[in-house]
């Protein structure tokens, strides 16, 4: 602030300086003027003076010239003339002397009024004289007579005046012409020291002119040289907002955008005039509302001074945002940007504008998403490892036969032609299927590489399952993601080969020293002490296993009574196993009730659920999956189809009990409340009808609310069932 | 960039060539991948390499019914076999255009290079698993072929 105020008295100073000099200035022009006014006067009065000086010596000539004229009878009528002429001149150059000397401040002053008034004293008697002789006509003066010429009676007159006033003023006029002279003298000195003060005057006028023209000269110069640091300090900052990567522009505290801003800005924000724009207006096609929102809040804080700064920045929701910049061509760009602020404190120490940077930390995140994939992958690897060796090499095998079948056969759907609306559906609805076969699998299995896998490929799918139209194009993701399970698949397939090589390798390896084994031999021996035997688990294994999987990080707890699971024969195997992997999972994620839901309703807290194969007749196998948990209830399932737009309100409300428990078998129908990776996609049941329709089998269900739910499966057999007959049915 | 991001720029690009230089749209079918042998290619191809983040190839492949259909709308009346390498060069040029434009410094993208003939093969990356994208347009059936790694 103290120099900000320096600023500003520099600014104000050559302002000052200057009108001072100017007012000085004038002050000695007015009194130049005037002095100038007075010496001029003072100048007139001596002149007259000094022709007045002069004027009574002349005059008394002239009467000596009319004296001598009229003893000798000669012509006096010019001596009697100019006698007039002087006195008119006298009497003039009086008056004019005392106007000058008033003009010249002299008239006031003691010595030479004082002179002036004598001087007077002594003219008014000779000037009386004098217009006495003017009545003389110079005809009337002399008469020729026989003897000659003789001076008549005013003749006679005009002698005797003439020389009764050179008598009587014969002391006079030397005592005027000394006056005269002294005043003279008196107005000489003050025209002297008038001039030497008009000198003085200019000569100190000349001096400020100078100075002033100086003060002018020196602070153009300096003007000329903040004009030319700010010209430079301009071009410099144009540099800078020119060169800068990053968007760095200012927000007024009416939210708009300051006039300067760097270039970037333009690039970053595909914005192409952000001057002038509000922060708002520039954010609101880069992202959703509620980020929008945050950052109103956020900048919101920024203006509150009291508010600490850092504080503030920690809770930025513009720190690093996803945006997708939509092209003319209709393709779209991801891209990370990392918005900062600042306050720009002004002279009061209050914001007086936000400064923001915008930078595009695009690569920076995705090398920061490679570097925690590249080291989740290293994670992974170690726990996949682990995994595989606790997986039974028969089991791990077959399930990347299923894993490779699920593909292809998800890759043959979307293969399939038909792109209308119907069509695309089908096809998202098969993959769905596949994908939450083997999610289950997976999850059965423990693999949890795989359950991430196909989850991800569920989410997709789901997300297109939700709009109103789908387009060929919408599957691309999909197919990546297809080809990334087939990807690790392959891997998963390459390290049980290693593994299953350094087994058969520890195996034969007891001969060989130590130091010899190396990694494939370590592997071998941690092997060996993880599965100790290779022995095939059974589906009551994979089932136990899946119950706690699903069970423990839901809260619902659940014991497996197995029947008859030895019995089934091969060529049911793998499809009552992934009927038995659905059921289970759907028996836990929606039957088998909380410990303490339970608890209330007086049940035990462990669930339990019932796992029976047997043969049913000659002719068919049945499959029965019961759970004691909470029973279906049709005015649940009837309220959730609602709500997922598989029935409108007509339909729901002639939904029948029969009706709402085929309703469970929808694909998309589910009734959790959430999507998990066990539970809320709606396809489990789906893949179990399929799966027996399928095999020509049928599903029958009995509940009761609170009590029990009882899925009974009939599949033919294979062996007396007629092939033709079963697809036909 | 993700691969599905990459994918969908030359499926776009496409599209848009249709629906602009073509002045018809093209409708695309749902992807899927070509497992276990590479993908047939048609009467022409349009090919272009692709190394740097990513190594591999983009092809555009349409038989020459197809290709002389689209050379008619565009107001030709050449359909000689140079005019349609051409046409489907052109295509290849504008996808390159494309991942120049929007994938920038990541990958560099070869010239395009145009295969005529059913029996050609093209220079697939060794472990890559192309995804073809089926390009549908007045009962004619193009294929987009990427295999990145």
């Amino acid at each position: 602030m103290a120099r900000l105020s320096l600023n500003q008295r520099v600014q104000w100073l050559p302002v000052a300086l200057t009108a001072l000099c100017t007012a000085a200035l004038a002050l000695l022009l007015f009194s130049g003027v005037r002095l100038a006014a007075r010496l001029q006067s003072a100048s007139s009065a001596l002149q007259l003076a000094s022709s007045l000086t002069s004027q009574p010596q002349l005059l008394h000539s002239e009467l000596t010239l009319i004296q001598r004229g009229l003893e000798t009878q000669t012509y006096v009528g010019d001596s009697l003339r100019s006698l007039a002429a002087g006195r008119t001149a006298s009497n003039r150059a009086y008056a004019h002397l005392a106007s000058a000397m008033q003009d010249a401040d002299l008239a006031t002053r003691a010595d030479t009024a004082a002179l002036y008034a004598q001087a007077r004293v002594h003219w008014q008697p000779l000037d009386t004289g004098l217009a006495k002789l003017e009545k003389t006509r110079s005809a009337d003066l002399y008469a020729d007579t026989a003897g000659g010429s003789t001076l008549t009676s005013a003749g006679t007159a005009l002698k005797r005046a003439v020389d009764e006033l050179l008598a009587s003023q014969s002391r006079n006029t030397t005592s005027l012409a000394g006056e005269l002279g002294d005043l003279a003298a008196l107005l000489r000195a003050a025209v002297v020291r008038d001039g030497q003060s008009l000198r003085t005057l200019l000569l100190g006028g000349a001096a400020l002119a100078s100075l002033l023209l100086a003060t002018m000269l020196y602070f153009a110069w300096r003007a000329g040289q903040s004009a030319r640091a700010a010209g430079e300090a301009q071009r410099q900052i144009g540099n800078i907002l020119g060169t800068v990567r990053e968007g760095l522009f200012l927000i007024a505290p009416d939210g708009r955008i300051g006039g300067a801003h760097s270039d970037s800005l333009v690039a970053l924000l595909r914005a192409p005039a952000p001057s002038g724009q509000t922060f708002e207006d520039l954010l609101r096609p880069l992202v959703d509302e509620k980020t929008l929102l945050a950052a109103g809040k956020f900048l919101g804080l920024l203006w509150k001074d009291k508010v600490n700064e850092e504080l503030i920045e920690s809770v930025n929701p513009l720190n690093q945002i996803e945006v997708t910049f939509r092209k003319s061509q209709g393709s779209a760009e991801q891209r990370f940007l990392s918005f900062s602020f600042r306050r720009a404190r002004g002279e009061h120490a209050t914001t007086d504008f936000v400064l923001g940077v915008v930078a595009d930390v695009t690569e920076r995140v995705l090398l920061q998403r490679e570097l925690e994939q590249l080291r989740a992958s290293n994670d992974s690897s170690s726990a996949l490892l682990l995994q595989l060796l606790q997986t039974e090499p028969l089991q791990l095998q077959s399930f990347l036969n299923n894993v490779e079948v699920g593909v292809r056969r998800s890759n043959a759907l979307l293969r399939s032609p038909g792109i209308g609306g119907a069509e695309l559906q089908q096809k998202l609805q098969g993959v769905f299927r596949e994908m939450h076969a083997l999610k289950g699998e997976a999850a059965a299995l423990g693999m949890d590489s795989f359950v991430e896998r196909t989850h991800a490929v569920e989410e997709l799918l789901a997300a297109l399952r939700e709009r109103a139209s789908l387009a060929g194009d919408d599957f691309v993701p999909v197919v990546v993601k297809l080809d990334e399970l087939l990807g690790h698949k392959q891997l998963i397939g390459a390290m049980q080969e290693r593994v299953d090589h350094a087994r058969s390798a520890a195996a034969s390896a007891d001969d060989i020293p130590p130091e010899k084994h190396g990694d494939t031999a370590v592997i071998a021996t941690r092997a060996a002490s993880v599965a100790p035997a290779a022995r095939p688990a059974g589906l009551e294994q994979i089932l136990q296993r899946l119950a706690r999987e699903v069970g423990t990080p839901s809260g619902r707890e659940a014991r497996l009574v197995c029947e008859g699971l030895e019995r089934i024969p091969g060529e049911y195997a793998a499809t009552v196993r992934d009927i038995c992997i659905q059921m289970v999972r759907n028996a836990i994620a929606h039957g088998i009730e909380e410990r303490e839901v339970r608890a209330a309703a007086g049940k035990p807290p462990v669930g339990t659920i019932r796992v029976r194969f047997a043969e049913a007749g000659p002719q068919e196998y049945s499959l029965l999956v019961e759970d004691d948990g909470q029973g279906l209830d049709p005015a649940q399932i009837r309220d959730r189809a609602l709500e997922r737009g598989l029935l409108d309100e007509q339909q729901a409300a002639a939904l029948n009990q029969t009706g709402a428990y085929r309703m469970i078998f929808q694909p998309g129908f589910s009734t959790a409340t959430e999507v998990t990776e066990h539970a809320g996609r709606g396809v489990g049941l789906d893949i179990v009808n399929t799966t027996v329709r399928e095999c020509g089998g049928r599903i029958g269900i009995s509940t009761q609310p609170g009590k029990y739910t009882r899925f009974k499966m009939l599949l033919p057999r294979r062996d007396a069932t007629d092939p033709a007959q079963s697809s036909a049915a | 960039m993700t691969l599905e991001a990459e994918v969908g720029v030359f499926v776009t690009g496409v599209l848009h060539y249709f629906g602009s230089t073509v002045q018809q749209a093209a409708q695309c079918g749902t992807p899927h991948l070509a497992l276990g042998e590479h993908p047939e290619i048609s009467d022409y191809t349009g090919v272009i390499q692709i190394s740097g983040k990513r190594t591999g190839l983009v092809a555009f492949t349409a038989p020459k019914s197809m290709l002389s259909v689209m050379l008619m709308r565009m107001q030709e009346t050449d359909m000689s076999h140079e005019n349609l390498c051409d046409l489907v060069g052109e295509i290849a040029n504008t996808l390159s255009g494309n991942a120049r434009r929007d994938f920038g410094h990541l990958f560099q993208i070869s010239v395009p290079a145009v295969v005529s003939g059913r029996g050609g093969t093209l220079d697939y990356p060794a472990h890559g698993r192309p995804i073809v994208i089926p390009i549908e347009w007045r009962n004619y059936h193009a294929r987009l072929i990427v295999c990145l790694q």
